[in-house]
């Protein structure tokens, strides 16, 4: 478990950034990944429990979350599209979802995040705050690319586009298992989106016509990068005509 | 720093740490209910509702839970009563050890609060963070529903077992009326198939509520973490990150200069002592070749040192202020290789003796052969030869291994630990501290899940060594990590058949070439190795068998006993290859075994020369036969169950809206042993008490199986009293008498028939008092039934009247009984496997749909706890065949050690699962009881590997079929 040498709760944003700009210290969201590093380096923890970084909005077709809304919440809120809430039921178990936070989801950039790639084909994205530049909104994709950029920002909110169809074909070693490959793909008034997971560092979005152009995934002990690039092939496949009306 | 926490509704203040859990402030607060799994939390052993929200509270720092509202098991204990949901648990046998059903309970309050009908969907949902090894989620299922019926104002039927009739004469096979289905009932209710053999009893055969099942639903103390002791200081264990290496030098005086630390003992400072870490009978099979802590290490988590210190905290800082010089030697890891001319030589030390060949690693030969087998197949019509490999798994019980040693004012070392086998641990671990065996107490509380990685001295003489050391009580517990690859796994194997089939489809030769891993000690490497020869040559009739064996020792996590102990390897190989034979042989499967199954009258031509201390090879003058066997009953009613005719029905097997779907059935048969004859022994006393009851005392060790109780419903069958006026306590190497522990499928059969003995003895003098009191000279005309002892003409005197009278009144004597047992028979009890698959030909994804089990284990002594066996043995068995592997890179250090990663099943995946249980009468066994514990690991991967066959025409014959080695062997690569 990570070493903490203090615990901080601040009350107001302002606190929360001055505190983050300090060397070693860390947010925590949920506590699901942080409280559960192997990492043995010595952090000061910043909880954001005190900060006013919940709730679901719904809003001119957009969904906003704040970052501290756990996926127990956003699995019982029938504002958010389905295929979020049931991305957030298959990411962690019953005991785990009511701790962990969609912030500390997106933080993680986990590759094997069928949520996270939910979000991508919800085109979500992230609304940050730092000190230097107040609040910015990225797409979640350049989010991914440089996570540990976030270190001294908070990420505020999650918007994302909620019109559209979604499906999500994965394989896993058992039915509930974290996929060894997932394709999440939506299809909506701007065309199509697809994310893949477990073929790089974070989800990523493809071609829906050429899933696995570009991708180089990593081997591991439940698929090789061969057979992984294979199962794109098959749920990409699936995935589409499931949106083109199959079965 | 200082937290505020509404603590089951009590504003409460404490003191803590910033980097405290939740769950160490819990436990502290005295919340024994609350256990730890894992630090990753994946367990959900510690769960509470925080904020009405089930969490796991190792996961949730103390200092963020302030302000918050944390509610515990403890919240529902304010009076002896148990709350409707407690009351449900306890009364469907929801838990075994009872380990996790604190937070079982605390998520079925919630759930029911939101949602007072819940669906089974919701319930699974509810149950996905909480694992467990032992109950398959089936019961737990049926308890929330049952808690759910009652708080919305309905009379639940009472949880009993469903009667069926017999659908054979019980010898011969029936056809299977495809329109035939059995009644509706819930998964959760054992189906059982009744014998007129069987005499009707009282208490014997029905489902009595467990025994200690008031303790553990309320959450209150009751396993080795759950007992506080003053002063007490905690270990911590530095382990090598080399698979091989030799330790050049070891440095403790930085760990020792830290404020806190109390002790560190490694090889320079604790004495060699020889010894084998398997909890086995006396003498222990050889090599003994561990000593607490030597000058090599030979894997990847082997031990290096130990510290006690203060706090977890600053023993495990210690450990890593040690200064070790490692000589990094090669590794091995296969057990193929580990034989090679260029592999290192694993045990090169001196004093390590009766190794086979150590310069080949070879640490034992086994060979044991009936009959001819080389003519046998030279003259055979039809010969086969099949090669299987099979991996390493984890036992994984929820609670990790844990023992607290201490001196107690006589100086004597106790020790309380989470053990299968407290008295062979009391004798092997007098001599490794120096100790006699007088001198040493073992207590063992309750057991949050064995397996068989509790049948060790594993971390005992580590606590022993560092209570003697400090004077001091030291507890140690080991993470989740360590509990992969620093305790107990099973043996990987290479495993070759041969078989020759007479042109009739008759064996008449049988040979199982094995090669097995025992990784870096012998441990149970030479008897898991025979009980696969043995198991995987006695299902079938064939005069001419052989078994030739090679235990290896590799760099491997170190193999050792894990339920099933050998057979679920030897009859994935055997299953499978008998399926093939038949299928090559035009031949129905289960006919072609059932035309050589082992039937009533047939000897068990190879059991006796596979002994645990020893190989013969002289002939026999008479071989052990079968005396009971309800196969054909157990094929009946799994057939219908599973719908056996599908298998041939090409459009249910190929889905016509999911073309990339194939469905398939599998079966497979098993036959497994009960006790190790002439070895296994347990002993049993009883004593009366002024009220009528007795308390009973067994050395026998309930590791949530239900042992207590089931011993407990023997004693009073036989006394004629209610479960509830026998008062069980086990497992005290001070007190209760002897037993050679939790292993081999034994208890019941050979602790029950000690438990019987030593309540006959009782009853016989129950009836002389009786005959006293009422005057009568025949005592044995007295019965006693209804807590009284009845004369032939209608009068009675009850058992306390009896007691008071001999206690106070009248030639007063304690009334008692002792019995102990062994047996000269291992009568094996019998199943059918059957499962139900789905495969995705794409992507090589096997869904299990359906895993049916019905089993003979003679006369269920509860069918409730029974079933519970069957259904947590099947959910483990899945694991083995389908998710489960401990992956090392090529280095020999684990990839997987953690849950998830380790992928063991959830509730909210888990196939439908039923449980058959076919009554036969076992006259050796006591009331008629075989084996249940561990029959249901054998049978699931031959069925699934042959359901995969059916649906698809490819055999696999490497474990687990994970999706990306069945998608290359329907590639065909």
């Amino acid at each position: 478990m990570t070493k903490i040498i203090s615990y901080q709760r601040p009350g107001n944003l302002e606190e929360a950034l001055s505190l983050l700009s300090l060397d070693k210290h860390v947010p925590l969201a949920g506590g699901t990944l942080l409280n559960t590093s192997e990492d043995n380096e010595p952090l000061h923890f910043v909880d954001l429990q005190g900060l006013p970084l919940k709730g679901i909005k719904r809003s001119n077709g957009k969904l906003t979350i704040g970052s501290m809304v756990t996926l127990d919440e956003i699995m019982k809120n029938s504002d958010c599209p389905d295929s979020i809430r049931r991305s957030s039921r298959s990411e962690l178990p019953s005991t785990l979802r009511t701790l962990a936070t969609i912030g500390g989801t997106v933080a993680s950039g986990d590759s094997d995040s069928q949520l996270i790639a939910s979000l991508l084909v919800h085109d979500a994205e992230i609304t940050i705050l730092n000190s230097s530049d107040g609040e910015l909104s990225i797409p979640l994709q350049e989010v991914l690319i440089k996570p540990e950029g976030l270190a001294s920002e908070l990420i505020m909110s999650i918007d994302l586009d909620t019109d559209g169809e979604c499906v999500m074909e994965a394989t896993g070693r058992t039915p509930a298992d974290t996929p060894i490959v997932s394709v999440t793909a939506r299809r909506c008034s701007g065309g199509d989106r697809m994310a893949v997971t477990g073929v790089a560092s974070t989800p990523v979005l493809v071609d829906s016509e050429n899933p696995t152009v570009s991708l180089q995934p990593s081997s591991d002990f439940r698929g090789d990068s061969e057979y992984r690039m294979h199962l794109v092939k098959i749920l990409a496949s699936r995935a589409l005509d499931l949106l083109n009306g199959g079965k | 720093m200082q937290i505020n926490i509404e603590l089951n509704g009590q504003e409460t203040v404490i003191e803590c740490e910033a980097h405290e859990t939740l769950l160490m402030v819990l436990r502290r607060e005295g919340m024994s209910s609350v256990r730890f799994g894992s630090s990753s939390g994946e367990t959900g052993a510690s769960a509470v509702l925080f904020d009405g929200r089930l969490a796991s509270s190792e996961v949730i720092l103390a200092a963020q839970a302030s302000g918050h509202s944390v509610v515990t098991l403890e919240s529902l204990n304010t009076d002896s009563s148990l709350h409707p949901v407690q009351a449900a648990f306890a009364a469907t046998g929801a838990m075994q050890s009872g380990y996790s059903v604190g937070a079982m309970i605390l998520g079925t309050l919630q759930l029911l609060k939101e949602t007072p009908d819940p669906t089974e969907f919701e319930i699974r949902d509810m149950l996905s963070g909480i694992l467990d090894r032992e109950t398959a989620y089936v019961k737990p299922v049926a308890a929330v529903q049952q808690a759910a019926a009652v708080l919305r104002g309905e009379e639940p039927e009472p949880f009993r077992p469903l009667i069926l009739k017999p659908m054979t004469d019980g010898t011969n096979p029936v056809e299977v009326d495809p329109n035939d289905s059995p009644p509706e009932a819930s998964d959760a209710i054992p189906r059982l198939i009744p014998s007129s053999e069987v005499p009707s009893t009282s208490v014997v055969g029905k489902p009595e509520v467990k025994v200690d099942a008031v303790r553990l639903v309320k959450g209150n103390p009751a396993f080795t973490a759950d007992f506080d002791i003053r002063g007490l200081l905690h270990a911590k264990v530095l382990r090598s990150p080399h698979a091989h290496a030799r330790i050049v030098s070891i440095d403790d005086s930085e760990a020792l200069a830290l404020s806190g630390v109390h002790a560190v003992v490694h090889h320079e400072n604790v004495n060699r002592v020889k010894y084998a870490s398997g909890g086995q009978s006396y003498p222990n099979p050889k090599p003994h070749d561990q000593v607490s802590f030597d000058n090599k290490v030979r894997h990847v988590g082997d031990r290096v040192a130990a510290v006690a210190a203060e706090t977890p905290e600053i023993a495990e800082e210690a450990c890593s202020l040690i200064k070790v010089e490692y000589e990094i030697l090669p590794a091995v890891f296969d057990e193929l290789e580990a034989g090679k001319p260029d592999a290192p030589v694993i045990h090169d030390e001196v004093d390590t003796v009766d190794i086979a060949d150590r310069d080949r690693n070879l640490v034992h030969q086994i060979f044991a052969e009936r009959g001819d087998v080389d003519s046998a197949l030279k003259n055979a019509d039809h010969t086969y030869e099949q090669t299987f490999r099979v991996h390493q798994v984890q036992p994984a019980p929820i609670e990790p291994h844990i023992s607290t040693a201490w001196l107690d004012s006589d100086q004597r070392l106790v020790v309380r630990t989470a053990t299968q086998v407290p008295f062979h641990t009391r004798r092997m671990l007098a001599p490794l501290v120096g100790m006699d065996i007088k001198d040493v107490r073992i207590i063992k509380p309750r057991i949050g899940g064995g397996f068989g990685a509790k049948q060790e001295m594993l971390i005992e003489d580590i606590v022993a060594h560092l209570a003697i050391a400090t004077r001091k009580p030291v507890q140690l517990e080991l993470t989740r990590a360590e509990e992969f690859y620093a305790s107990r796994t099973r043996h990987p194997q290479t495993l070759t058949y041969r078989t020759g089939v007479d042109s009739e489809g008759n064996l008449v030769a049988q040979e199982l070439k094995l090669v097995g891993n025992t990784g870096p000690y012998g441990t149970h490497g030479y008897t898991v190795q025979t009980v696969a020869g043995l198991r995987g040559l006695s299902s079938y009739n064939c005069d001419n068998k052989r078994f030739d064996c090679d235990v290896m020792y590799t760099n491997i996590p170190v193999p050792g006993a894990y339920r099933g102990y050998g057979a679920p390897q030897a009859l994935f190989g055997l299953e499978a290859h008998m399926e093939d034979i038949a299928l090559d042989l035009g031949i129905d499967p289960i006919e072609f075994r059932r035309q050589n199954w082992v039937k009533v009258g047939d000897e068990m031509n190879i059991a006796p020369h596979l002994g645990e201390q020893g190989t013969t090879e002289e002939e026999l003058d008479e071989y052990p036969k079968v005396m009971s066997n309800g196969i054909e009953e157990c094929v009946a009613q799994g057939s219908r169950a599973i719908g056996w005719h599908r298998r041939h029905d090409e459009s249910w097997k190929n889905p016509a809206d999911r073309p990339h779907i194939r469905r398939g059935l599998g079966f497979a048969f098993c036959m497994h042993g009960t006790s190790i004859p002439f070895l296994d022994m347990g002993g049993c006393s009883i004593k009366l008490n002024d009220d009528g009851s007795f308390n009973m005392l067994v050395g026998a060790t309930d590791l949530g199986t239900g042992a207590d109780t089931v011993l407990g419903q023997i004693a009073a069958e036989v006394l004629g009293v209610p479960l509830e006026d026998i008062r069980v306590y086990s497992s005290d190497t001070d007190v209760t008498p002897f037993d050679t522990g939790a292993y081999a499928s034994s208890t019941t059969y050979i602790s029950g028939a000690a438990a019987k003995k030593a309540a006959d003895a009782v009853r016989k003098r129950l009836k002389e008092r009786a005959a006293m009191l009422l005057d009568i000279e025949i005592p044995c005309s007295i019965e006693l039934r209804d807590k009284r002892a009845w004369a032939p003409d209608g009068r009675s005197v009850s058992l306390e009247e009896i007691a008071l009278d001999s206690l106070h009144l009248n030639e007063q004597e304690q009334i008692m009984g002792t019995g102990s047992h062994v047996s000269p028979d291992c009568p094996p009890p019998f199943a059918a496997q059957f499962v139900e698959i789905e495969i995705d030909t794409e992507t090589g994804q096997i869904e299990v749909i359906k895993m049916i089990m019905a089993v003979d284990c003679g006369v269920a002594i509860n069918p409730v706890t029974a079933s519970g066996q069957v259904e947590g043995g099947m959910l483990q068995a899945l694991g083995y065949a389908h998710c489960e592997e401990i992956v090392l890179d090529d280095k020999g250090t684990m990839v997987n050690p953690s849950f998830g990663p380790y992928r063991i099943y959830r509730a909210d995946e888990m196939p439908k699962t039923e449980v058959f249980l076919v009554q036969t009468m076992e006259d050796s066994g006591p009331f008629g009881a075989k084996a249940v514990a561990e029959i249901p690991k054998d049978g699931v991967a031959p069925a699934i590997r042959n359901a995969i066959l059916n649906a698809t025409g490819v055999r696999i014959d490497e474990l687990p079929f994970t999706p990306e080695r069945v998608h290359r062997a329907l590639k065909g690569d």
